[in-house]
């Protein structure tokens, strides 16, 4: 089992960088070209809501993204240290659960939550 | 910055045309350029030359759509692949707009 660790300042612009890092692991891990379509929607949409979180709680903490490969597939961990507020997130749970079935949603020991994203391989 | 945004006039209809990364940092621009063209009778967002979108981008699209209802217009979008229309079908946004395959047919209406 094979992981990397992102910490990403909470800014939109920084959601295009674990999109890409997020293909290149899903790539890496196996996943077939369509479901990397897939990854690359689904963990910027878990990444933007962490992010959007983050700013509107004043949060300074990075955001978190573990990304795993293994031998049943490749995984996703989107880890927000603020809670959600005022935001709007319907569309954005409607995208990610369309494309991840069981996508699996926690709180996070410290405050926040996690967002486990997988695909098989 | 990673989209483009032009707007160009076709009759009475007036395109946005916007190509690129349409996410959560780069929304607000097709959201300045939609803004714009309020009040446009036909309004057709192309984005063919879009190669990703996300739900901020389409809630941009939906407050368009709610704007153009209210002043009595029309919105027409254009998509050329399947992951940017899947945006639109996994929210149920596609039942809500007219979409088409290309800017031509989208005129045409």
């Amino acid at each position: 089992m094979t992981t990397a660790t992102l910490r990403i300042p909470a800014q939109t612009e920084q959601v295009r960088v674990a999109r890409m890092v997020a293909c290149t692991a899903a790539r890496r891990a196996g996943v077939n070209e369509d479901d990397v379509e897939d990854v690359r929607l689904a963990v910027g949409e878990a990444v933007g809501r962490a992010v959007l979180r983050h700013q509107a709680a004043g949060c300074e903490d990075p955001v978190t993204v573990e990304l795993t490969e293994d031998a049943g597939g490749f995984e996703a961990v989107i880890i927000a240290r603020a809670e959600q507020g005022d935001q709007d997130e319907d569309f954005a749970y409607a995208v990610i659960t369309g494309l991840v079935s069981g996508a699996q949603l926690a709180a996070e020991p410290g405050g926040g939550q996690r967002l486990v994203l997988r695909w098989a391989v | 910055m990673h989209l483009e945004v032009g707007t160009e006039a076709f009759g009475s209809a007036t395109v946005i045309d916007v190509a690129g990364e349409l996410d959560l940092h780069t929304a607000g621009d097709l959201d300045a350029a939609l803004q714009q063209a309020r009040g446009a009778q036909t309004l057709v967002v192309d984005l063919a030359r879009v190669d990703f979108m996300d739900s901020t981008g389409l809630s941009v699209i939906v407050s368009a759509i709610a704007a153009a209802r209210q002043d009595g217009g029309t919105i027409r979008v254009v998509t050329a692949s399947d992951k940017i229309t899947k945006v639109f079908t996994l929210t149920g946004v596609d039942q809500q707009v007219d979409m088409y395959g290309s800017r031509e047919e989208a005129l045409a209406g």
